[in-house]
């Protein structure tokens, strides 16, 4: 007896904040490759006479202390929130995943040695243990994106492990041996492609941890070293100056902000696609 | 008399959907009602808004709606208070999720009885004693500092049932309250709710399985789409139902003289002559035992299955069942004895060695969603068990296509998810993957449970066509009986790891030489006998 | 034939898996594993100092110009002569008794440096902790499955969770301490100096918690237990509260490492006193023995604090007790 086909799924219109998100992500990113496009000044060019200035028709958000512009230095800044950010993500994301389809996959004493090498790694909260390895390496771009990237790692790892675990087990894996398929096509076809599935997501949603990192490691001094423009750097410089000159302590807070909020959005977006979809 | 409950013309919406709608129930104090129907009927829907329970996007609407006299449908949250657990009582299904699992027995049910405000503080625990002991259990006082999860499903129904009467309620509303557990068990539960008909409190069953309804109810109000299709004192809608959706419920159910029928069509019509069982045997297995830790699940299980036969494999949860499915899939190893299949040996043989002859024995699992990976198109997922075959390309599409017509599903689905398809739809798919590379042997581990009593039977049926076609021998796994009688030649009785008893269906089934037979076969709910 | 009465049951129908494992057995365990994590970052620290780059002695003595004096004290304290294994063994018996060693430049003992900045940071993330854990119960249980009321909170929260916390004191601190003068500007005089640098950081974990506490809320209402019990007629609220509790807990142990790192921060925002600022100190003059000894602090906090959520949960929930029966 033939069953009628089904009505086709209806275009569901993307909703307003993710369209919102997206464009900001997009003019960000704008900013973070060609930041001479967008800033109308050198982001390093001190200019004494016009220092501390509020926010005017010639400098839309202000001078700092001496006397650079803010606006260049909001939009020069994004580059290394942006670049130290996504590597250190990248670099979690790559030795999480693979330490985490091991343990998964072998099981046994592996998973227990990767297991316990995690606990250590968490055992130090995220900041703490960015501050000791910089307290070994100096501080600096490269020193900040390793100390955040390994940070990140147990996240990822313990994630892609738990996945893999339930994906080995699931109806479907079990079903495929029944054809005869050997293990390694398994693996291939059906478990990585599951326990890998929610790694973009939950990347993006650490982008906006690792964000909040790097401009709070360099606020501590420990990032970018003067006079580079860097938003944790300008919140340092711009707090000695609240009580005169608010505006130096707000702009890259208030970027900072406005970016976790547009990744965090396309993050969570992303995330719930995968809620109906668990193996 | 004032009617316990009134509803006239009840129509509950989602948004723009309708899914129930000109509904009249009436239930007076004392009466046992039915609401029967399939999934999608509309029946739990419309049982939940008897206590304000329905979703919080449902509209709600009536002619009439009143409970004990009083209307009913502006009621606010604390009104319903009032009502729900002290004029009505509620009991789900499944207890395991039913009950808070972090909360004991004893706490429970002091939760029921303070909401209730029947009872002083002080009188819980004796009350709570009582309660238990009316429910049946022994060892009351005991159960109270014990855990849902450390019960069995039977003892677990049976709290719940004790929760939902705590307030004394004159209604007691049952949800599917036997569909998770086992016949000897869901035979006990059906005593205690016939207990209520007997001291003369009011029961509303909602129920998609009739002989359970004819068990229990006076009257039976029959749920299609939101609407009632039929109505009236239970043995005369089941000996002479007027409707037509109603005839055919009746006809789908599975039982010893639809055997060689075919369940869904609307005049008793034949199913494909059997195939001849001939020949040595397919499979032999011989003496075989597995250990999980100390629990020994299967225990000394000896039995042969001819090529084309059809061997149902009955029991109890727990009695080793699945795990043998397992064993004869290669899936798990047997800690002693044997299996043979085709004459070689299968079990405890490397995998290496076993992978070529896979193909030849196929599963079809109780939910074929788990057994679908989610990212794969129906083609994908047919064509996928033909890997090993060395089928591809356009030779795969064809046996995918064909696959397709044999199980009666339209071209259309080819590239859709199994998740927009619906339970029947996905076991076609599954048995159209099962049979994809011919198999001499089909294990089919409860694959219509899960399914509603009118999809089952055209799945029953279309198993019966694919057999026939195919010549497969097929091993089926079940719980109920009577789709065992329907469907086997010869039957295997498995309690605790063991067989009891087997040979030939009408044989074992009639003349049963094991007392655990009997038990199973007493604990069939009976219906009342059919007019012609 | 079976007889028309129920017959009574016994307590061989009680499914054979109430063999619960001696709950303190898995206390014992949760104890030993948190002992072992604590172990291994220990013997992490030591194997830092020595596989970092240079001679032991300039790491130790750092940027300062280097008297044989000093050397010979570093040798001696920390056995550079002695074998290896001697080595790491001396070190691990000085942790255990809160010897952390010396800091040559502050010249000063490290154990009691730490232990007097203990007490404000302690102050000051106990503070947040509660500010987080209100504010998550309270926001998560009132808007569970309300609709408008989840989108107004899941906003708010995703504006404050993706606010950095340093930069929320400093808007507070421009807002109340400059402006309106309510609260004090810098250091930890009085309870008023807690208010802001406890609001600042505690709202910004408080609201990542409260979006997971409502998910596990409204997972816990959709359940049919939480059916079951509105049809006995308990009022809703005991039901939502009632849920949120456990979830509750077990963030709880994740939220104080969060805290405890954005306490340095905040302590740096608001210049109170505490281990923020003899960490970043330490941290930029590659002052070793100051920063091993934060480190290991904070995994201890972090460990005492998992072990006694874990144990927590144990007692809570006891399905958690018997788990290793049904694998």
């Amino acid at each position: 007896m033939p069953t009628l086909s089904l009505p086709l799924r209806p275009a569901r219109p993307v909703p307003f904040g993710l369209l919102l998100s997206l464009l900001f992500l997009a003019l960000l990113a704008l900013a973070a490759i060609f930041p001479g496009w967008l800033a109308p000044a050198d982001p390093l060019l001190a200019d004494p006479l016009n220092a501390m200035q509020p926010p005017s028709w010639q400098h839309w958000l202000g001078t700092d202390p001496l006397g650079r512009d803010l606006l260049s230095r909001v939009i020069y800044g994004s580059r290394y929130s942006l670049f130290i950010s996504v590597s250190a993500i990248a670099l979690a994301v790559s030795v999480g995943t693979l330490l985490g389809l091991l343990a998964g996959l072998v099981r046994g004493a592996v998973d227990e040695a990767i297991g316990r090498t995690l606990d250590v790694i968490s055992a130090f909260p995220d900041l703490l243990l960015a501050l000791m390895l910089i307290a070994f390496t100096g501080p600096g771009t490269a020193n900040l994106i390793i100390a955040l990237g390994v940070a990140s790692v147990p996240r990822f790892a313990r994630m892609v492990r738990a996945q893999t675990f339930l994906v080995a087990r699931s109806g479907y894996v079990e079903q495929a041996r029944t054809f005869g398929l050997p293990w390694p096509v398994l693996v291939w076809r059906h478990v990585l492609p599951h326990a890998t599935a929610q790694v973009p997501a939950l990347a993006t949603l650490g982008l906006g941890t690792a964000i909040i990192g790097t401009a709070g490691l360099s606020f501590l001094g420990m990032g970018p070293q003067p006079p580079t423009a860097e938003w944790g750097l300008m919140l340092a410089e711009g707090r000695n100056y609240l009580r005169n000159a608010w505006w130096t302590g707000v702009w890259p807070g208030v970027a900072i902000t406005l970016t976790v909020v547009a990744v965090s959005t396309v993050g969570r977006r992303w995330q719930a696609k995968f809620e109906g979809k668990r193996p | 008399m004032t009617a316990l409950v009134d509803i006239q013309d009840l129509s509950i919406r989602f948004g723009t959907q309708t899914v129930v709608s000109g509904l009249n129930l009436t239930i007076q104090p004392g009466e046992s009602v039915a609401l029967v129907g399939e999934s999608g009927s509309g029946k739990t829907v419309t049982a939940r808004t008897l206590l304000g329970l329905q979703s919080a996007d449902a509209t709600v609407a009536a002619g009439r709606f009143t409970i004990r006299g009083r209307p009913a449908l502006a009621n606010r949250e604390g009104e319903w208070r009032q009502v729900r657990g002290r004029e009505i009582g509620y009991v789900l299904q499944d207890a395991l999720v039913s009950l808070d699992p972090l909360r004991t027995v004893g706490q429970q049910l002091a939760d029921a009885l303070l909401a209730s405000r029947r009872v002083a503080p002080h009188d819980i625990p004796a009350r709570s004693v009582q309660l238990l002991h009316d429910a049946g259990m022994a060892d009351a006082r005991q159960r109270l500092n014990v855990y849902p999860h450390q019960l069995s499903g039977g003892l677990r129904q049976r709290v719940l049932i004790a929760c939902a009467l705590a307030g004394q309620p004159a209604l007691l509303i049952a949800d599917e309250p036997t569909t998770a557990l086992d016949m000897t068990v869901q035979k006990q539960i059906l005593t205690l709710l016939r207990r209520r008909r007997e001291n003369g409190q009011a029961l509303l069953l909602i129920s998609h399985d009739l002989a359970v309804v004819a068990e229990l109810a006076d009257r039976v109000l029959v749920m299609r789409d939101g609407k009632v299709v039929e109505s009236g004192e239970t043995r005369q809608v089941l000996t002479a139902p007027q409707h037509a959706w109603t005839e055919r419920l009746l006809r789908a159910i599975p039982t010893p003289q639809t055997r060689g029928l075919r369940l869904a069509s609307t005049h008793s019509q034949a199913l494909p002559p059997r195939p001849k069982v001939t020949g040595e045997p397919l499979v032999n297995v011989s003496g075989v035992h597995k250990f999980y830790g100390d629990r020994h699940v299967v225990n000394n299980v000896s039995f042969q299955l001819r090529a084309g036969e059809t061997l149902g494999v009955v029991g109890e949860s727990g009695c080793g069942k699945s795990t043998l499915a397992r064993l004869l899939l290669g899936l798990s190893e047997p800690q002693r004895g044997t299996i043979d299949i085709a004459g070689e040996r299968w079990s405890q043989r490397p995998e290496a060695q076993r992978r070529s002859r896979r193909a030849g024995i196929q599963l079809i699992a109780q939910d074929p969603l788990s057994s679908f990976d989610p990212r794969y198109t129906v083609e994908r997922i047919i064509g996928e068990s033909l890997d090993t075959a060395g089928i591809a390309g356009a030779a795969r599409r064809e046996r995918v296509l064909h696959l397709l017509d044999e199980v009666s599903l339209s071209r259309t689905l080819l590239q859709r998810y199994p998740r927009e398809l619906s339970g029947g739809q996905r076991q076609r798919v599954a048995i159209a993957r099962a049979f994809a590379p011919n198999p001499a042997l089909l294990i089919a581990d409860e694959p219509v449970s899960a399914l509603d009593v009118s999809v089952q039977a055209q799945i029953l049926d279309l198993l019966a066509d694919m057999q026939s076609e195919h010549r497969t021998a097929l091993l089926f796994i079940s719980h109920n009986l009577g789709v065992i009688h329907h469907l086997a030649d010869r039957v295997l009785v498995m309690k605790e790891g063991r067989i009891v008893e087997s040979g030939e269906v009408e044989q074992v089934f009639s003349r049963p030489a094991h007392p655990w037979t009997q038990q199973l076969l007493d604990a069939l709910p009976a219906m009342p006998g059919r007019a012609a | 034939m079976s007889s028309e009465t129920t017959p009574l049951l016994n307590a061989q129908d009680v499914s054979r898996r109430t063999r619960t494992s001696p709950l303190l057995w898995r206390i014992a365990g949760r104890i030993g594993s948190g002992a072992l994590v604590l172990w291994a970052a220990v013997t992490l620290s030591f194997i830092a100092i020595w596989l970092a780059p240079g001679d032991i002695v300039s790491l130790l003595v750092g940027e300062q110009v280097s008297t044989p004096a000093i050397e010979a004290a570093i040798r001696a304290e920390w056995g550079l002569d002695r074998p290896l294994w001697q080595q790491y063994l001396s070190y691990l018996w000085r942790i255990v008794h809160g010897d952390f060693g010396r800091s040559y430049m502050l010249n000063t003992d490290v154990g009691a440096l730490v232990a007097s900045q203990l007490l404000p940071t302690l102050k000051l993330t106990a503070a947040a902790l509660l500010v987080s854990v209100v504010f998550a119960v309270l926001a998560a249980a009132a808007t569970a499955h309300r609709r408008i009321g989840r989108s107004v909170a899941g906003g708010l929260e995703l504006l404050l969770a993706s606010t950095p916390s340093f930069w929320l004191g400093i808007v507070l601190l421009f807002i109340f301490s400059f402006t309106l003068r309510w609260f004090p500007v810098a250091g930890d005089r009085n309870f008023a100096a807690l208010v802001l640098p406890a609001l600042s950081l505690g709202l910004a974990q408080g609201a990542v918690m409260a979006q997971v506490l409502r998910r596990g809320l409204e997972d816990a209402l959709d359940q049919p237990f939480s059916l079951t019990l509105r049809a006995w007629g308990v009022p809703g609220t005991t039901v939502r509260l009632r849920h949120a509790a456990l979830p509750a807990v077990t963030l709880t142990g994740w939220l104080v490492g969060g805290l405890l790192s954005g306490a340095v921060i905040t302590e740096q925002v608001f210049s109170r006193p505490g281990l923020g600022k003899i960490t970043v100190d330490a941290v930029l003059a590659k002052d070793m023995p100051v920063v091993l000894a934060v480190a290991i602090l904070s995994a201890l906090v972090y460990v005492v604090m998992s072990t006694l959520v874990d144990i927590l949960s144990l007692l809570i929930d006891p399905r958690l007790r018997t788990q290793a029966e049904k694998e």
